[in-house]
């Protein structure tokens, strides 16, 4: 241990996690299931060490550039005294500043139940039940031994917060993370969310560092349950900026009839991981995922997604795209494994990439293992430029180069996150990338959003 | 009686590759303002080959001659510096545009032409009254209007979308390329009807086609007939109809014995 404190990146953040166990008695050990969450944590980064590309669900992802920082976690009680104007909507805010949990931005709101986990946590004994039952805890989707950043997630478990949806709530949940600090911060977070039978909500989990000079590195491990005919919209923001790097690893488990409907957005952020996995437990359970990166100079998104049919009459639906330029990488992974109980499936899956430079990167590969024999599956990928003779008609319609590649750029990525229900959050979305992408083609500013209206009339 | 004025464009011996291959072996053309030219030719003869460099296609070579449009050298201008300065091509191959609608792709269109000329965007309510009255023109409906462009568009859909352009845009040469093939007859009287009312608005046309069909509706001023990337014969509307009797197999053989070609319109 003393070994990999020294010279390995990030393992010097264990050292608090290595003392309490120390100086935890074996009885605390045995009664408490946190205590022993961040011991397992621990022995299974000992063995395997952070993920490098010899890992074959790393290969394409250097963590190195980013994991180097001095990292420092979470100290004294920071607070930020109100919440900063980020999106265009009002929102039930959950709010981690500098990694620390915000409750007096947090107004009781309807229909969910909000709890911090460091309070849970420095009560000191607790039979781990945190949600209800046992069967809806932490650590019960996702496993230390699963991927060693849930190991590091594990290691280091304090602070995150958990949420139990009773009823609908009337406005979006807000589980954001945001940073402000010159020292490099490693925010470490974890989630549990549970929707009761027959509720709807929409989550939205944010990551923003409004430091200019140091980076922050996000570790969020979220589990995720939906009950029978509940509906979740989960919405990822990661477009944020460059400083701003972010691992993020969600399990979600389905029972009947449930859906799940998830959006990834990535556009701005330096380097972002996200291993998204969904369970289809029990029959008529749907997913869909959608993703979208637009990345630029040495930006780097990591999207590895698996979905397990588990049970006959489900269905799952996924769409990733990217729009790639300078140096920066798109990888998508996306598995897919129908068991052989899992009939009736319908699963889809495709993965497309529009290369802007010859230095730009795009890594597509799909898994699909079939174990069942009445499924429809289809899956596909592209990797492709500009489609030039659209961009020739366009010209010959009097747009100029770079207004006919943000326009076909635009439509391409639109069908990720225009079927988005929050309509002035989708057109925040919309904005934002529409900028990105007359930067990114390089179009003069004063041309934005003034002779271009995308809106539809 | 147009000699006074300045011709619309002047293609002088125009030579043009492809790959290493020639497809345009000399080609001289000139259309004066208010003249409708129509140039027939079997396939493969090198129509769409002119139309889409008069367009600004890059993948051609130009070996030789020159271009004037209005007086400006039109080979030194982008696709879009020619689409401003009033030249549009109906192609015979329109292209899909998944995800831009039809509106968005005409106000964007519109406005960047008016851009360039230094004319402030059009108002909602006037571009949607020109683009109404443009669909309703072509017999399109106004949901045609919210439609991502040529996505899923039938062929005959396709070629009226190019003329419903070109009502919008009002290009001062329209250079129409097959508009014809692929309609049904009701279709075609309805894009011939469509051009004839846009004459004037529009100032002339080059009409590109294979059959003398359309040439019953819309009426040349001169008709060229193109054989492997030449223009061999020149003459008034009554050589469609020569052409369409005796088939582009007369040509063949005419061609062969080298005939005299008649100046068209100096
Ligand atoms: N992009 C291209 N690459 C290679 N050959 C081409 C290309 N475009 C046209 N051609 C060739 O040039 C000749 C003329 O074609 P085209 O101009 O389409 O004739 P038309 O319109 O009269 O039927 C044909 O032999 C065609 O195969
Ligand atoms: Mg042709």
């Amino acid at each position: 241990m003393t070994n990999l404190q020294e010279t390995k990146p990030l393992m010097h953040l264990l050292s608090a996690t290595f003392d309490s166990l120390q100086s935890a008695t074996p009885e605390q050990l045995a009664h408490n299931p946190f205590l022993q969450l961040r011991k397992q944590g621990l022995d299974a980064l000992a063995r395997t060490g952070l993920p490098t590309p010899r890992d074959e669900e790393w290969k394409y992802l250097n963590l190195a550039p980013y994991i180097r920082h001095p990292y420092q976690l979470p100290a004294g009680k920071e607070s930020l005294s109100h919440l900063p104007q980020i999106l265009p909507i009002t929102t039930i805010p959950v709010v981690f500043f500098n990694g620390l949990f915000q409750p007096h931005l947090l107004s009781p709101a309807h229909g969910v139940t909000v709890t911090s986990l460091a309070q849970l946590l420095d009560k000191g004994s607790h039979d781990g039940t945190v949600l209800g039952e046992q069967e809806h805890s932490i650590g019960q989707l996702l496993s230390p031994e699963d991927d060693p950043f849930v190991a590091l997630n594990a290691a280091l478990l304090h602070q995150g917060a958990l949420l139990h949806i009773t009823q609908n709530p009337s406005q979006p949940i807000y589980l954001a993370s945001i940073t402000q600090s010159d020292q490099p911060l490693f925010v470490n977070l974890r989630f549990a969310i549970r929707l009761s039978t027959g509720t709807a909500a929409t989550v939205i989990l944010d990551l923003r560092t409004l430091s200019k000079t140091a980076p922050t590195f996000h570790n969020i491990a979220s589990e995720i349950w939906l009950e029978t005919e509940s509906a979740l919209t989960l919405i990822f923001l990661q477009n944020d900026t460059a400083q701003n790097y972010g691992v993020l690893t969600t399990r979600i488990a389905q029972t009947a009839r449930s859906r799940s409907r998830l959006y990834t957005v990535t556009a701005g952020n330096g380097m972002v991981r996200n291993t998204t996995s969904v369970q289809l437990n029990e029959p008529e359970a749907e997913t869909v995922l959608y993703g979208l990166s637009v990345l630029r100079d040495t930006e780097v998104a990591d999207h590895h997604t698996a979905v397990e049919h588990l049970a006959p009459n489900c269905q799952s639906s996924e769409l990733y795209k990217s729009i790639v330029a300078d140096q920066a990488t798109n990888i998508f992974n996306g598995k897919i494994f129908v068991h052989p109980e899992a009939q009736q499936t319908n699963a889809y899956q495709s993965n497309h990439n529009i290369l802007l430079s010859d230095d730009a990167r795009v890594y597509t590969k799909p898994q699909l293992e079939i174990f069942a024999d009445d499924v429809r599956c289809t899956h596909g990928a592209t990797v492709g430029q500009l489609p030039q003779e659209a961009v020739f008609y366009l010209r010959t319609r009097g747009l100029p180069e770079t207004v006919a590649d943000v326009l076909l750029l635009h439509a391409f990525a639109g069908e990720v996150y225009e079927q988005l229900p929050l309509e002035p959050l989708r057109a925040w979305i919309d904005q934002q990338l529409s900028h990105r992408l007359f930067d990114i083609v390089d179009l003069a500013a004063d041309r934005k959003l003034v002779d271009l209206q995308f809106a539809t009339s | 009686m147009h000699n006074a004025k300045q011709p619309l464009l002047v293609i002088e011996n125009l030579h043009v590759a492809v790959d290493d291959k020639q497809i345009l072996k000399g080609v001289d053309l000139t259309i004066y303002p208010g003249e409708i030219h129509a140039i027939m030719g079997p396939n493969g003869s090198g129509k769409s080959t002119l139309a889409a460099v008069l367009a600004g296609r890059e993948d051609y070579t130009i070996l030789q001659g020159r271009v004037f449009f209005d007086g400006k050298d039109l080979l030194e201008m982008s696709p879009e510096e020619r689409a401003a300065a009033g030249l549009f091509l109906a192609f015979q191959y329109p292209v899909e545009i998944p995800g831009v609608s039809m509106l968005t792709f005409l106000r964007t269109a519109l406005n960047e032409i008016r851009k360039s000329n230094g004319e402030e965007p059009i108002d909602t309510r006037t571009f949607l009254q020109r683009v109404r009255e443009a669909a309703q023109l072509l017999g399109l409906g106004n949901d045609f209007l919210q439609r991502a462009v040529n996505v899923g568009f039938s062929g005959g859909e396709k070629k009226r979308n190019e003329i419903l352009q070109m009502a919008v845009l009002r290009p001062k040469l329209a250079i129409l390329d097959e508009t014809d093939s692929g309609l049904d007859i009701d279709a075609l009287k309805i894009v011939a009807n469509a051009v004839n009312s846009l004459f004037g608005t529009i100032q002339s046309y080059l009409i590109i086609t294979h059959y003398q069909r359309l040439l019953n509706y819309i009426e040349p001023d001169y008709v060229h007939v193109m054989y492997d990337g030449k223009i061999v014969r020149s003459g008034d509307k009554t050589l469609a109809l020569e052409l369409e009797a005796k088939g582009y197999d007369w040509l063949r053989s005419e061609t062969l014995s080298s005939i005299e070609l008649p100046s068209t319109t100096t």
